[in-house]
């Protein structure tokens, strides 16, 4: 993946932003809507709630068109080495101050579509056999097929792998604790 | 009062009670791993093997249990990123950041190290406070409380340094979540859409554990590389260094710890608010805040300091006047009530030897588990730097216990699902998701608080002093922020123009 091919442009950001503040706003605005069908003491709370929480929203859209309308800061040149201004993502505003956050920004920015698509791929995977057939039979599946494709393990790291993680639940949740686990719609393996 | 605290050691240190302590530490250490399967879980699942015994065997399994669990929940927030209770998720903000730098090795001695420090303040805020604290918890009524909450959601709102804005809305949708089920006033269901399973709320668990832990488990599929990363040295070294921060930045775990004793003693606000203002005061009065959130030892030792302390002080207004402050602490009465005490005032008096007990088996139990976690500390270490597709099979099943274990419903892993998404859009464009967690946590609280605020005293409880000064606070902290952000902003402005100048 090329660093220029990052999606972390500010022009990005701030497209994603747009989408998030309507995404709230309409979520606010609902939330106000729903509310007016309830009796009084039900609806009060919701009631403020929502219409602090949209006039922020509102106050959050009007930031976001004074940004746009305004001109854009004097570019700072980039310095050989990396850094906020280099090839590297481009971090925005009030990044500085997130740390630990800034990583996961960066590679969330820096992924590219094969890679999302990839990894999306496997956590519907793990998901849909979760539902479907329960923890019993998704945990080994997923784990032998996950480690074998993604982490080039070797069979008996596989192996090992399952038995310790199915050991430690078995021991865990159905010796000590007596608690159920997920079963599925379709359990294949009896509760 | 001395013959009490002797008796109260005295009976603790029985070999019955240390017996049973040790099993329940040793459950407690266990199940504190797990995120999701908490303190709460683990002692309603052991409660009914209490009965019959004696009061301080009791709370010498159970509480010693519960204090554990908040240590070892600390381990995960350290390593994985998963906190492994939603009152551990401040941990995750610095501790994981230094074991990606490869000091997990450090912040586990400092996280331990503080939560025994934190843990002892606790307790002897608990001691301390026996003889007083009718008075000053009966002076905290409804409104108070409901100005507590404002204050603490501002207050985490003005964490996410020029992201305010967006800090106060992601706090009110966090309220809004709070606010899905059945309405306890009307018995209406809000916000539930014909859904079945949203009328019981949305579990906490659930959504702190998709926030924190779903991104982490993204990230590492999507860089396959360790938690710790290729830069990292492979060396664990550090976990000395955290233990002698703890005691080099006493200050800081001092103030953290008194603040969790004193938020804890809240009913229902407790641990989840206390650690958030613990670590923005110390990121306040820090030399560095701008090593916050990037690993910095002070943020990690703030919310260290403050996890167990909050257990000491979330017990005294249970003893005092039989008010839990927390789902631990309302078992803890269950086990009150099945052992024949009453909370109140005979526990003050009669059986103040009980209480002294409880004070020392919070003290026993978190030596006890420091001692027992150190020799760990380094293999636990070594799991950060192995590679994250390794991992990534164990974590993932790690959420989804957490998150189903709680009410055993697939509902609950559908919403920690959707949490982890709102976590990565969250940090794909910079929005802070500590307000939207203590929204989420305070938003049931802050509603009935009002709602009794308005019902028994109307509009004049607006009028009450610790109401004025709580707001005084409130506006304090937005003020200070927004003069902090300014500020900043121009020093960035004029580093900026001095970088293109030069």
């Amino acid at each position: 993946m090329s660093a220029k091919s990052v999606a972390g442009s500010p022009r990005t950001v701030a497209y994603g932003d747009w989408i998030i503040t309507f995404g709230l706003i309409a979520i606010m605005a609902g939330a106000y809507t729903l509310s007016l069908k309830w009796p009084a003491n039900a609806a009060f709370f919701p009631r403020l709630l929502s219409a602090v929480g949209l006039i922020l929203c509102l106050l959050n859209l009007g930031a976001l068109i004074w940004q746009t309308l305004s001109p854009a800061p004097a570019a700072v040149p980039a310095r050989a080495g990396g850094g906020h201004g280099s090839d590297d993502v481009q971090l925005v505003e009030g990044d500085e101050d997130q740390g630990n956050e800034d990583e996961f920004h960066k590679i969330f920015t820096r992924a590219d579509k094969r890679m999302w698509g990839s990894v999306v791929s496997w956590i519907v995977f793990f998901f849909v056999g979760l539902y479907t057939v329960g923890l019993l039979v998704t945990l080994p599946v997923f784990t032998v097929l996950y480690l074998r494709i993604v982490a080039k393990a070797s069979w008996l790291v596989c192996l090992l792998y399952v038995l310790g993680t199915a050991g430690l639940i078995y021991l865990l949740f159905d010796l000590l604790l007596h608690l159920p686990l997920p079963e599925g719609v379709f359990p294949i393996l009896g509760s | 009062m001395l013959d009490a605290v002797l008796s109260g050691l005295l009976q603790v240190l029985s070999p019955d009670s240390m017996m049973l302590m040790m099993i329940g530490i040793f459950i407690g250490f266990v199940v504190g791993v797990l995120p999701g399967i908490g303190g709460p879980v683990a002692m309603a699942l052991m409660l009914p093997f209490t009965f019959g015994m004696p009061p301080i065997h009791v709370f010498a399994f159970l509480l010693g249990m519960k204090v554990v669990t908040s240590t070892t929940g600390d381990i995960t927030a350290v390593l994985f990123g998963i906190p492994g209770e939603a009152t551990s998720a401040a941990t995750v903000l610095d501790g994981h950041p230094m074991a990606r730098k490869g000091q997990a090795g450090r912040a586990l001695g400092a996280v331990l190290m503080s939560s025994l420090v934190g843990a002892i303040i606790g307790a002897l805020a608990l001691g301390l406070s026996i003889p007083v604290i009718r008075p000053i918890v009966l002076a905290f009524g409804p409104p108070e409380f409901f100005m507590l909450t404002v204050v603490g959601l501002i207050f985490i709102a003005s964490l996410s340094r020029g992201q305010m804005l967006r800090g106060l809305i992601m706090g009110c949708l966090g309220l809004l979540i709070a606010l899905v089920g059945i309405d306890p006033q009307a018995g209406v269901p809000r916000y539930a859409f014909g859904q079945l399973e949203l009328w019981d709320g949305i579990g906490i668990v659930p959504v702190v554990i998709g926030l924190f832990g779903g991104p982490e488990i993204l990230q590492l599929m999507l860089s396959k590389e360790s938690i710790a990363g290729k830069s990292a040295s492979r060396k664990i070294v550090g976990v000395g260094q955290g233990i002698l921060d703890t005691f080099r930045y006493w200050k800081t775990v001092a103030v953290a710890g008194l603040i969790g004793a004193g938020i804890g003693v809240i009913p229902g606000v407790g641990g989840s608010v206390a650690q958030f203002i613990a670590y923005g005061h110390a990121k306040q009065t820090s030399k560095h805040p701008e090593e916050f959130g990037k690993g910095s030892i002070d943020g990690l030792l703030a919310a260290g300091g403050n996890n167990n302390a909050k257990d000491g002080g979330a017990l005294i207004p249970m003893i005092a006047i039989g008010l839990p402050g927390s789902v631990s602490t309302a078992i803890l009465l269950n086990a009150f009530l099945i052992s024949g005490l009453n909370p109140g005032p005979e526990m003050l008096t009669t059986h103040l030897d009980v209480t002294f007990s409880m004070v020392w088996i919070t003290i026993i139990a978190n030596i006890i588990v420091v001692i027992l976690a150190l020799p760990l500390l380094k293999p636990l270490a070594r799991l950060t730097f192995t590679e994250g597709p390794i991992l990534v099979p164990f974590l993932l099943i790690l959420v989804v216990l957490g998150a189903y274990a709680e009410n055993n419903r697939m509902f609950d892993i559908w919403v920690m699902a959707t949490s982890a998404f709102v976590g990565v859009v969250c940090l794909r464009w910079n929005w802070p998701r500590a307000p939207l967690l203590l929204g989420a946590v305070l938003g049931d609280l802050c509603e009935r608080y009002l709602f009794l605020s308005s019902s028994l005293y109307g509009w004049s409880w607006i009028q009450r002093p610790l109401v004025i000064v709580l707001a005084i606070a409130a506006v304090a902290i937005l003020f200070k922020t927004g003069w902090d952000v300014r500020k900043h902003a121009r020093d960035r402005q004029a580093a900026s123009l001095k970088e293109v100048r030069s």
